[in-house]
């Protein structure tokens, strides 16, 4: 199988981007936050199930951009696979290192009480495999579109634009009892061809693209035909200025599969 | 649409509290057994204080997203924040974060999931300390608030309106607050009227605790039904807040508790994205 993949990300307005939030995993490009543009083309190892994960560092906590990190290399290693199995065995190592990392300086007393509540993330990871199957996993509000000839074919975790809301259930870099990871992973699957298109994205321009679906539009002509950097930038500035969209750090995998 | 201007560092918003300082503070107060009002108030102010600081707190530090200020009432009225703060009427958060007058070592119980309890020892910020000395100058401590907050929002036309929380025993010596109140309810910016909140602690027992309440019929005293009425309507964009937060409003609920914690005003703002797993 190739892997035709473009990455195109934009902090929330008036954030800098060192302040973005929003963290990515290819293949070809590793993990990624915010550094630059990307788009490339790959061939993988047949063996290997083509991997990648979109995750969303929640506002309100801190040290969030750090968790989303971790989080979505660890779906690029394998470390928290596609089916959602395993991920509470490996979990607790992911939080260990999130811990050892901002842990490093003395912090002030309102970041140890951030510390406390740890971080938070949404993550939504999925893998393509040459024999044409697909796995994803969800936790949270990014999504996974899967588009075949001008059709969506799957919207996943969420395929209702309402569903959205601003207090999402997220995977947590501290490890709380009450929690209760079990029943919060999502997880779909399906069959590919070539020709399809795959697009992973965080929640805010998630939340357009099923609107547009739902007032009969195709978001998915919109988003394939987007230039990272610049021109991205440009669309979203207008679609926030229109308030089209929520004024919230953006990711755009977008994954042409053949 | 009024309440909807996304609040940000290029737009705060700005807390102002209004406490009161007087004398019947000293006071016990029936939501808190073997507690003085007095007491009871810098508690809730303080954790006030602590609470919309990690609402701003990042990795890179504190940002500033609101402006904060606390004015006292009582033998006089002036700027309440101790320490290197004392005499500023409104700083930015990120100032606020940076000068708690002291850290004080608390202990924090929790439950160990195994039902047992975890004591833990954190840092507590301490801003606002107990006074308890004079009258009540309510219409004072209004009068103040009209002049910061109208200076305020001349240099913020576009930000979120300025949050009045009024903590008090309700029983004002300077005279009727209502028209000092309607003036601040006056003052305003592009996206909305001020909103005024009472925070009401009374030394009854007879009362249970009430939070954001639509009608003044079950309120207890003259004291708490003027109070009431002073309040802002919640606007429709708090109720939806509200009730995401499981509190259950009528449509005509307004800005006012009796006896209970108002912490839960400050987190009807929305400044993003907030887990639902986050507590």
């Amino acid at each position: 199988m190739n892997a035709a993949t473009k990455v195109c990300w934009l902090p929330k307005a008036g954030n800098a981007a060192s302040e973005f939030e929003d963290a990515w995993f290819l293949p070809e490009t590793g993990s990624g936050r915010g550094r630059r543009a990307r788009v490339a083309a790959s061939r993988p190892d047949p063996a290997v199930p083509f991997r990648c994960a979109v995750a969303d560092g929640a506002t309100e906590a801190s040290f969030s951009g750090l968790w989303a990190r971790l989080l979505t290399t660890a779906c690029g290693s394998g470390l928290l696979p596609a089916t959602g199995e395993g991920w509470q065995h490996s979990l607790p190592a992911l939080r260990a290192a999130w811990l050892r990392s901002v842990r490093r300086r003395p912090l002030p007393w309102y970041a140890e009480a951030k510390l406390e509540a740890g971080a938070f993330a949404a993550l939504c990871t999925a893998a393509f495999h040459s024999d044409g199957r697909w796995t994803a996993a969800a936790v949270g509000d990014s999504c996974l579109f899967h588009v075949r000839d001008g059709q969506l074919l799957t919207a996943f975790p969420l395929d209702r634009a309402a569903s959205f809301g601003s207090r999402p259930w997220l995977l947590s870099s501290v490890d709380r009892a009450v929690d209760g990871l079990e029943g919060r992973i999502r997880v779909a699957a399906g069959s590919w061809a070539p020709g399809d298109t795959a697009f992973l994205m965080t929640d805010a321009l998630a939340c357009w693209f099923l609107a547009e679906a739902e007032a009969g539009g195709q978001p998915w002509a919109a988003l394939a035909a987007l230039r990272p950097g610049a021109a991205f930038a440009d669309w979203i500035g207008r679609l926030r200025a229109a308030r089209r969209i929520r004024n919230d750090d953006v990711t755009l995998l977008t994954i042409a599969l053949s | 649409m009024p309440y909807a201007a996304e609040i940000s560092r290029a737009n705060p918003s700005c807390f102002l509290f209004l406490i009161d300082q007087s004398g019947s503070m000293e006071d016990p107060w029936a939501g808190q057994p073997g507690k003085k009002k007095a007491e009871a108030l810098a508690d809730i102010m303080n954790r006030m204080l602590q609470n919309l600081t990690l609402r701003c707190a990042k990795s890179e530090g504190v940002r500033d997203y609101y402006h904060v200020g606390v004015i006292g009432y009582g033998a006089t009225v002036g700027a309440a924040l101790g320490g290197s703060l004392a005499g500023r009427a409104i700083v930015p958060i990120s100032t606020l974060a940076d000068n708690p007058a002291r850290l004080e070592e608390r202990v924090k119980k929790e439950d160990d999931g195994a039902g047992g309890v975890l004591e833990r020892k954190i840092k507590f910020p301490v801003w606002v300390d107990p006074v308890a000395r004079g009258g009540t100058p309510m219409c004072g401590a209004f009068a103040d608030a009209v002049k910061l907050l109208s200076a305020w929002v001349a240099e913020h036309p576009q930000s979120f309106p300025p949050i009045v929380i009024n903590i008090t025993d309700g029983e004002s010596t300077d005279g009727n607050p209502t028209a000092q109140a309607e003036a601040l309810r006056a003052i305003h910016t592009e996206d909305g009227n001020l909103l005024l909140f009472n925070a009401h602690l009374s030394a009854s027992d007879a009362a249970t605790p009430i939070l954001y309440p639509d009608t003044e019929e079950n309120l207890p005293d003259h004291y708490a039904r003027l109070l009431f009425r002073l309040c802002s309507p919640m606007p429709e964009y708090l109720q939806s807040f509200a009730r995401q937060e499981g509190f259950a409003l009528g449509g005509e609920s307004r800005g006012y508790v009796f006896n209970a914690d108002p912490v839960s005003i400050i987190q009807f703002l929305d400044i993003g994205t907030r887990p639902s797993n986050l507590r």
